[in-house]
């Protein structure tokens, strides 16, 4: 009897290694931008036009993977039905009372429930944000910003510059879920010095348990008790 | 030790973003080490990136020259010894 649970496939361990490397490449090559009297030392080890190269074709393979993984999920969707993302991906009632029940534990008004199914709350919120954020709005926003000169004649000189505020004030957003993310895989007492699920791509049986009892016990087939 | 000042090290990071960014105090040494730090995580972040990928792409390579192979057999082989 083997310990261990599947719970991310080959595609989603590549697709999770391509966004996270360009988005992390991003936030190297993008917030010393935002804050030179700070960080500038990094652009000036590098080089600004070299920053900026780097920065522009981080942005273009975030905005490839995610293009990749909406068609792979439009193609899913028609092979093996809906009923997969709806439960999985969307969030849902449950999704919402344990984040009620989360925050109200960690005032001490209530007692932690933690029954989750295959992601948490927390979880959901932080792809959900990635696809908004980072992918919709900023890869919008970047390429506006990337070629200012073709969208001149649209769009007034106001709405550009906001865009380009847009576009610095929601990487600070970004960078503000990714650390707390950072915290719980890696620097957790839980997972350090990292979580290997995201890699191999299984989970310990008692992992699951523990984390995630719905997901566990439809995997397994056990009853309550 | 790091796991027990990890929660203080992303909370000041964040903090000092937060304060930043919002225009309550812009400059100052404290400022500085806070977004040095938070681009010193997201470094670190790389480098753990790239580990565990390159773990996942030995698998894969195993996988690809003994069919039967598998990391969740091999885990509960390194349990039971």
């Amino acid at each position: 009897m083997y310990n261990q649970i599947e719970r991310f496939t080959s595609n989603q361990i590549i697709v999770h290694f391509l966004a996270a490397m360009s988005l992390m490449t991003l936030y190297i090559t993008g917030i010393p931008q935002l804050y030179p009297e700070h960080l500038g030392w990094i652009i000036d080890l590098v080089g600004l036009s070299k920053v900026m190269l780097i920065h522009r074709i981080a942005g273009f393979g975030l905005i490839s993977v995610a293009v990749y993984y909406l068609v792979f999920s439009i193609i899913s969707v028609i092979i093996n039905g809906r009923r997969y993302y709806e439960k999985i991906i969307f969030p849902n009632s449950s999704d919402i009372l344990d984040y009620v029940n989360d925050n109200l534990s960690i005032l001490g008004l209530e007692q932690q429930r933690i029954d989750y199914d295959k992601y948490s709350w927390l979880e959901k919120g932080l792809i959900w944000s990635v696809i908004l954020i980072d992918c919709i709005i900023m890869g919008i926003t970047g390429i506006i910003l990337f070629t200012p000169w073709t969208f001149a004649s649209v769009l007034p000189q106001s709405t550009l510059l906001t865009i380009k505020i847009i576009h610095a004030g929601l990487a600070i957003v970004s960078l503000c879920v990714i650390l707390p993310h950072f915290y719980l895989v890696h620097l957790s007492p839980f997972k350090f010095p990292m979580s290997n699920t995201m890699f191999t791509g299984t989970i310990s049986e008692e992992e699951a348990q523990e984390e995630y009892p719905k997901w566990y016990r439809e995997v397994t087939g056990e009853t309550y008790d | 030790m790091i796991e027990k000042i990890g929660f203080p090290l992303v909370l000041f990071s964040m903090l000092t973003i937060v304060l930043v960014e919002t225009g309550i105090l812009t400059g100052g040494i404290i400022i500085t080490i806070g977004l040095n730090l938070a681009m010193l995580l997201v470094l670190i972040q790389i480098i753990a990136i790239l580990y565990g990928f390159t773990k996942s792409l030995a698998i894969f390579n195993k996988v690809q020259r003994h069919k039967l192979y598998s990391t969740a057999r091999t885990a509960s082989i390194k349990k039971e010894d």
